[in-house]
């Protein structure tokens, strides 16, 4: 009931900001939505104790009250940080009424989706959140790539709500509510696997899986950057929670499943991690880079069920958690990282890495936390990153060391895999950073007036912590990872084996970070009278100048190299000619392999298809009351008929 | 085990400097000189330590604070590995993960304050290192992968199951393993031939040129970091060579043999063997990603079909 309210609250917020002036609006709105995150996170901690939930449409049991505390910790931060965002469309003169009336419901339509306790009011929920995304993404229409983007997004979202529908509806023989879906994918087979399929893939579109990722890194550029953060970090989610709300509801799935989730998540982790490392669009290197995570997050799925049908439960709840606990985390870096993407896209009016450079000096406190945001979204060890991704290589351990032909197999390949990805994420961000940060500004869109904004830096402060504090209390993170997995089990697998672990590690990390800590207080100090300052090693050159330095393309390119077969290159090189060289230029450009072979050319295909019935839409009024006399006839019949 | 920790401290302290020691005194050997002292290295630290610092104008704080970090990573890997006597400071299960990821903490550290100076050749260094060093995470995880298999253990003791048989599979398995950590250690130390410490081009540098405008304190961490994780990787081996029911005090004997050994050979390859064109050191690195899966299909078949 507070659950609702709190919701409610969140969406009144942009219903009553209409007559708000403009420039008052974001703190108007972001008032009423940490007002309602607030009750919703009162009633979601007091439901964790709780296993079971209401008769009602909506409910909240431990798995939905972990997303609902993800969605109102990012939710409220999102909509703040578009006052600061948002400036420069409202400077501009432009209105911004319907975004936020629309920026609150995408946030409390997700409360919703996560706490609905029936597939009808999920699905109508699931329908909200994407029609809202939906106009949000679309906000700077009169732009040509971003109005085909959003409409790029619909299509997408779409046919993922359309494989939900479909998927709900083969297990709906029971009657909609969640309990009967549960009682109904009980019988096994057939009535279990069919509906399982449709609602993976519908689920996987909205998550990012590949090969159905492609709308990630289109929209996520096109949306403003608080939009951005809250779809890439939180909204990608939903399509996890599904997922995992499916799972919950299944009795166990056959090995199969599992080794198919499990080889889809893999697929897409390490297929996003190689694509960050080829684009120079800032907010599509972080799109992919959600692909990546998204990737993680359901190979732990499929570790988690391969535990659960193997009937191992400490692999099944190292899977589970893990995969939760990666969603929890990346909800808070992701989101992050697009919020301070977007404070630097408003100070240079630019998403392109060739052009940028140097801002560490302009923005200092904005480039430490981002520095921040790039480690921990890279899993280093302090940072919460790590915990997630630690579970799910020790539930690929589990795999290993069970012994079993498949389960070895597919534990040492995927456990190898991720290693591989986590290598590539690394490589990527620290191109994304240093491309951004270091060295000097390689164009003039890069040389601003030095500054932070203060809005920012508070609201990605207190990101950077909590990235901070769950890395360093990895029992905390856990603890509540493991009761949202236990929904899914279905009883508590507990032991002692995590904790413990948990426990020793949060010693030596926080016994680190102190040390290291104080290791640089002090260098710091005993240096400050002995450092001396010059210009960078050129190899005695005297005049470098910012064209000189390393460029992003540069930076990935012996990777890229070796990874050629696998990234679609194309490009256009004119070699210089004449006996004085002149003229000259290269250009090259990366595409998606599934964008360019896959979805793009389906596309087309049903584009095609479709245009045999264009002759239907004639453009003459006169046709269409005919088509309206047809159809009432037809239906006259039809009644008369029955 | 008081004394066990007692000597790994100092293993830890001075064990890279004198593997750095060994490297170039076998070198001077194989060059017909006599050759610096063996702890050179540490007099060198500790010349540079008292020195003062010349940073470029290019760079944020993070330059400065980047070796800390490194070395505070590599010093937390150092934690969980097992040295002298054949066990860690701390047991710990996942410790594969955690001592790679530790590696990795410290690579993010170098890599950020080498694109901090904005130099081209520091970028150019930068990139390979994270290109070379990037496959070899994969061959890591997949002979860490085997050694939980062969053992049903996921921490560093896994490693000395490889020859607790103690019959003829098991040192196949155990000489593979230690093969592929020593391609690992001049992947991850940047020796030759995927790079060569001595050349003085820039343009053909990795680690090198990575720390091209560090000086001082900064450069003596740094190069201490560097021997440090290679004395690491060298201890991997020894542990995996070392049969697990050796008495302490032979165990830790045969600690110092292994590593110096590795040394040696690193000082040996370097000597005779040319650095490969950079082209070619991706090929290098996945040698060892061969190795590791046939380590990991041989150690499949040995325990789905009889015992190793």
């Amino acid at each position: 009931m507070l659950l609702a309210a709190g919701a409610g609250v969140i969406m009144a917020g942009g219903l009553l900001s209409v007559p708000v002036p403009e420039k008052n609006k974001a703190a108007f709105v972001s008032a009423f939505a940490f007002a309602g995150a607030a009750l919703c996170d009162f009633s979601a901690v007091t439901a964790f104790g709780s296993p079971a939930h209401g008769p009602g449409m909506f409910g909240l049991d431990s798995l939905s009250a972990v997303f609902v505390l993800m969605i109102c910790f990012t939710g409220p931060l999102g909509i703040l940080y578009s006052a600061s965002y948002m400036k420069i469309y409202t400077s501009a003169g432009r209105s911004t009424a319907a975004h936020y009336i629309f920026l609150p419901a995408l946030v409390s339509s997700m409360i919703f989706v996560v706490t609905a306790r029936d597939a009808v009011a999920f699905l109508f929920s699931w329908e909200v959140m994407a029609l809202s995304s939906f106009f949000l993404v679309a906000y700077d229409n009169s732009k040509k790539d971003v109005f085909d983007a959003s409409i790029y997004y619909l299509v997408m979202s779409h046919i993922s709500g359309a494989l939900i529908m479909a998927g709900f509806l083969t297990c709906s023989g029971n009657g909609f509510s969640f309990d009967a879906i549960k009682a109904w994918l009980a019988q096994g087979g057939s009535a279990l696997t069919v509906p399982f399929v449709l609602l993976f893939i519908g689920f996987g579109v909205k998550a990012g899986l590949a090969p159905l990722h492609t709308w990630l890194p289109a929209a996520h550029p096109a949306a403003p950057s608080h939009v951005s953060g809250l779809m890439s970090g939180v909204m990608i989610e939903m399509g996890i929670y599904g997922i995992l709300r499916i799972l919950a509801l299944s009795p166990v799935m056959p090995l199969w499943a599992g080794y198919g989730v499990l080889a889809m998540g893999m697929l897409t982790a390490l297929l996003g991690a190689l694509y960050t490392l080829t684009q120079r669009d800032y907010k599509r290197i972080l799109a992919y880079s959600s692909v990546e995570n998204t990737g993680i997050m359901t190979a732990g799925i499929g570790m988690g069920m391969l535990g659960a049908s193997s009937g191992r439960p400490l692999m099944c709840l190292l899977g589970y958690s893990g995969a939760i606990l990666h969603a929890m985390n990346h909800s808070v870096f992701k989101s992050m990282l697009f919020f301070g993407s977007g404070t630097i896209y408003a100070a240079t009016h630019t998403r392109d890495l060739e052009h940028l450079g140097g801002l560490a000096k302009k923005m200092p406190r904005l480039s430490v936390l981002f520095l921040t945001g790039t480690a921990a979204i890279s899993g280093l060890p302090i940072f919460n990153g790590f915990i997630g991704e630690l579970l799910i290589y020790l539930a690929m351990a589990q795999a290993i060391m069970a012994k079993t032909p498949g389960l070895t197999v597919a534990g040492a390949f995927s456990f190898a895999a991720l290693s591989f990805t986590g290598a590539m994420a690394l490589y990527g961000f620290i191109r994304l950073y240093s491309a951004i940060f270091s060295g000097t500004a390689r164009s003039a869109k890069a040389e601003i007036q030095a500054g932070d904004d203060r809005l920012t830096v508070v609201i990605m402060s207190v990101m950077a912590a909590v990235c901070l504090v769950l890395g360093l209390l990895p029992q905390a993170a856990f603890a509540i990872a493991e009761r949202a997995a236990s929904v899914i089990t279905g009883a508590a697998i507990g032991g002692d084996f995590v904790p413990a672990l948990m426990v020793k590690l949060s010693v030596i990390f926080t016994a680190a970070a102190a040390l290291i800590a104080a290791a640089a207080l002090i260098k710091n100090s005993l240096m400050k009278n002995k450092t001396g300052s010059a210009a960078t090693w050129g190899c005695g050159y005297r005049s470098p100048n910012p064209r000189m330095q390393y460029t992003a393309y540069a930076f990935a390119e012996p990777f890229i190299k070796t990874a050629e077969p696998f990234i679609a290159k194309q490009k256009e090189e004119i070699k210089p000619e004449g006996i004085y060289p002149q003229g000259g230029s290269y250009k090259a450009q990366f595409s998606d392999v599934f964008e360019k072979y896959a979805v793009k050319p389906a596309g087309e295909k049903t584009a095609g298809f479709l245009k045999l019935f264009s002759w239907i839409q004639s453009g003459k009024t006169g046709d269409y009351i005919m088509y309206g006399v047809i159809f009432l006839i037809a239906a006259v019949i039809w009644a008369v008929a029955a | 085990m008081i004394k066990s920790a007692v000597l790994n401290i100092l293993v830890v302290l001075f064990g890279p400097f004198i593997f750095a020691g060994i490297i170039n005194r076998i070198k001077a050997m194989w060059a017909g000189r006599k050759g610096p002292k063996i702890l050179q290295t540490l007099y060198d630290f500790i010349k540079y330590m008292k020195k003062g610092e010349v940073i470029s104008f290019t760079v944020s704080p993070v330059f400065s604070l980047a070796p800390v970090v490194s070395l505070g990573a590599a010093g937390v890997a150092a934690l969980v590995t097992p040295l002298a006597g054949g066990s860690a400071f701390v047991s710990i299960e996942g410790a594969f993960i955690i001592f790679a990821y530790m590696f990795a903490l410290s690579k993010f550290a170098m890599l950020a304050s080498a694109m901090e100076t904005g130099s081209s050749f520091e970028g150019m260094g930068a990139a390979r290192e994270a290109t070379f060093t990037g496959f070899v995470e994969p061959a890591f995880f997949m002979t860490a992968g085997t050694a939980m298999l062969v053992s049903g253990s996921g921490s560093f003791d896994a490693l000395s199951s490889f020859t607790a048989s103690g019959d003829a599979r098991g040192w196949l398995l155990a000489s593979l393993a230690a093969a592929a950590f020593m391609i690992m250690l001049v992947t991850e130390g940047s020796r030759v031939p995927v790079d060569d410490p001595n050349t003085h081009l820039e343009l053909t540098m990795i680690h090198e040129a990575m720390v091209l405008d560090n000086s001082g304190p900064a450069m003596a961490l740094i190069t201490y970091t560097a021997n440090l994780k290679m004395l690491l990787i060298a201890a991997l081996a020894a542990k995996v060579l070392i049969p697990a029911n050796t008495g302490w005090l032979l165990s830790c004997a045969l600690f110092m043999a292994v590593t110096a050994a590795a040394a040696a050979a690193v000082g040996c390859v370097e000597s005779l063997v040319a650095r490969l064109r950079m082209t070619h050191v991706p090929q290098f690195v996945f040698f060892m990603s061969s190795i590791a899966l046939i380590l990991f299909c041989a150690a499949f078949i040995f325990t789905m079909w009889g015992a190793v």
